[in-house]
């Protein structure tokens, strides 16, 4: 049944008239990037959230049970770490401190609560990258980093200038780069001295932080992953999980995706950017039917089967998400360069997701393509002789 | 090759509607089409020569009676086996429902893509109908870039272009002028004579009457006559020599 005829008919009536043709690209680029925009937005909630976890060098993550996501995670007690550290293959632990506090903006008025992210700047292990360049800098009192991907109403930040966190001075000794995501617009990372300097009341009566938010584990180099992680369960207690980091992103995304609406929302807006695709994928491709219905019936008399009929309807509707398609695809890449500017957020034009858009955008022609077809197969030969 | 009737139709009843508003539009139809012959159906609009003609064409199912088209039975065929049967007859359509996005060329390839052609074949054989029906140098030309006597002759190489043994036209000259239209039928004659095409025509155009070998009226769903042009010719001039019939004929 493919292809049902030699002579390019779909193609040729596709493209005949051109300013049909306009139109018809233009309605399927609409659909694609619809989708594409909901895909990205989508994608770019959930990558955003595990964007911290990608930059940590760590193999096992402990959490309190009662973290659900790490963008607001809850503290547990910092001697679980020490525990940890007593298992063999584990050879470092690191405590990460996360806290929301508010930001003044620089030589301005008006403030917005921006992440607070600490770790021992003094640790070999478990760091950003960056903080290889400021390690020095950043043990001095009252230093941070700022996150360059931070939204644009935190000001224009430069090394060295100073500004207001949590009521005390700051001053930035440098810039890192981490990226937003749907709950903080923007992060400074410091060393957890200053961290406790910044948050008093996270100090314990003698004076030391006693509770860390997210505890980061790294495994000497030989050992199994998941044989340590069942060790390590063994000697914690069991307010905590003990999780490697494909687990934390695998419960990061299923959090953000399934018990929030946020990742509802946008598979939903994916189903209507479909449907109303079919909808357009169908107007074109009825319009066109209904205006060489004759040439159907024509082609019914000359003795096409309905096979090739829908054959030639069919390919039509392909090559209709095609040419919507090619353009859709460069389309989005520029508005999620300009998209990811605009928001900080991580939009990645991935093979998968092109792969899926695609195949959504091809579904949806040929639905509209079987619902048009339907014209034709109904068409009675013997009335083109009436 | 054989004399055998091409189509043979023994008390065809056709109905249209259903229940109360059932209507029968053919009674008791008995008509042979033999190899060669050019058959007119006449009559006015309404009196069934339409429907006759798509029932020959395959295009209806047959309720009542028998048809024999090309020695196939039609009645009690399925759908299939009727666009079986519709690959071997040539139809030419008084609209000319060309596709506007296709050449001259592709038109007539349409009608071949149904068969089961090597390409160069196809080529060959859309080249020579389109020559032999003086086209060559319009081609490649569009429907909408040519007049409308061109866009009948590529009808009617769409028709022939997979040599059919039955061609069935309905008013193939009505969209044209007199000598465009004279062209068409010439080419049918021609077609009938030299190949042995049967052929059966729905016209109302008197200026193209006389290629017919038998002139069918039809009346109500009824064939009133049934008449061999060349018999009655023969018996008008008879006729005329008779001195009771000689001042009709110059009347």
């Amino acid at each position: 049944m493919w292809p049902a005829t030699h002579t390019p008919l779909a193609w040729l009536n596709l493209t005949h008239n051109k300013r049909r043709l306009a139109v018809s690209v233009v309605g399927v680029l609409g659909t694609v990037l619809m989708m594409f925009m909901q895909v990205g937005f989508r994608n770019a909630l959930l990558d955003g959230q595990v964007v911290l976890l990608e930059r940590l060098q760590t193999d096992l993550v402990i959490l309190s049970k009662q973290t659900r996501t790490l963008a607001s995670p809850i503290a547990f007690s910092r001697r679980y770490l020490s525990q940890a550290l007593a298992v063999a293959g584990v050879v470092a632990v690191q405590p990460l401190y996360s806290a929301s506090a508010t930001w003044k903006k620089p030589h301005e008025h008006g403030a917005h609560a921006i992440r607070v992210l600490a770790v021992d700047p003094t640790a070999a292990v478990l760091l950003f990258p960056e903080l290889e360049r400021d390690r020095e800098a950043l043990q001095w009192a009252d230093t941070a980093l700022f996150d360059v991907q931070s939204k644009s109403y935190y000001g224009k930040v430069a090394p060295g200038m100073r500004t207001e966190l949590a009521r005390r001075t700051l001053r930035i000794a440098g810039l890192f780069t981490l990226g937003t995501d749907f709950v903080h617009d923007g992060n400074i990372l410091m060393s957890d001295r200053n961290f406790s300097k910044f948050f008093p009341h996270r100090l314990s009566t003698e004076g030391a932080l006693r509770r860390v938010d997210i505890g980061l584990l790294q495994l000497a180099a030989e050992v199994d992953p998941l044989r340590v992680q069942r060790a390590v369960v063994q000697v914690v207690p069991a307010d905590v999980v003990v999780l490697t980091k494909t687990q934390v992103r695998a419960q990061e995304r299923a959090y953000w995706q399934h018990s929030t609406p946020i990742g509802f929302v946008f598979t939903l807006g994916t189903a209507v950017g479909f449907v109303i695709g079919v909808m357009i994928c169908y107007q074109i491709l009825f319009t066109d039917i209904r205006d060489h219905l004759p040439q159907f019936a024509t082609l019914k008399a000359i003795g096409y089967t309905h096979r090739q009929l829908i054959a030639v309807v069919l390919q039509e509707a392909l090559l209709l998400a095609c040419v919507g398609f090619l353009p859709g695809v460069g389309l989005t890449h520029v508005l999620y360069t300009v998209l990811a500017g605009l928001t900080g957020l991580p939009f990645f034009l991935t093979i998968w997701r092109v792969g899926l858009v695609l195949l959504l955008t091809i579904a949806l022609a040929m639905v509209a393509g079987i619902t048009a077809v339907r014209k034709v197969l109904a068409t009675d030969p013997a009335e083109v002789f009436a | 090759m054989s004399d055998e009737p091409v189509v043979r139709i023994r008390q065809v009843q056709h109905m249209f509607g259903a229940g109360e508003a059932r209507k029968q539009v053919l009674y008791d139809i008995d008509l042979e089409v033999r190899p060669g012959e050019i058959v007119i159906m006449t009559g006015p609009s309404g009196s069934g020569k339409t429907t006759l003609l798509t029932l020959i064409g395959a295009l209806r199912t047959v309720q009542a009676g028998s048809l024999q088209v090309l020695g196939h039975e039609l009645a009690g065929l399925f759908h299939k086996q009727l666009v079986g049967i519709r690959r071997h007859i040539g139809f030419i359509f008084q609209s000319h429902n060309l596709f506007d996005s296709l050449t001259a060329y592709q038109n007539v390839k349409m009608g071949l893509e149904v068969h089961r052609y090597e390409a160069h074949e196809k080529h060959t054989r859309v080249t020579a109908i389109l020559t032999a029906l003086g086209l060559a140098h319009r081609m490649h030309a569009k429907p909408q870039a040519l007049s409308s006597g061109q866009r009948q002759r590529v009808v009617v190489a769409r028709a022939l272009v997979h040599r059919p043994h039955l061609v069935l036209a309905d008013e193939p000259t009505a969209a044209l002028d007199k000598d465009a239209g004279r062209e068409v039928v010439t080419l049918l004659q021609q077609l009938a004579r030299e190949e042995r095409v049967a052929i059966v025509l729905v016209t109302h155009d008197n200026r193209i009457l006389d290629v017919a070998d038998r002139i069918v009226n039809m009346v109500d769903g009824r064939i009133i006559s049934d008449v061999l042009v060349q018999e009655s010719g023969a018996m008008c001039a008879f006729l005329a020599q008779c001195p009771a019939f000689s001042r009709c004929h110059r009347i």
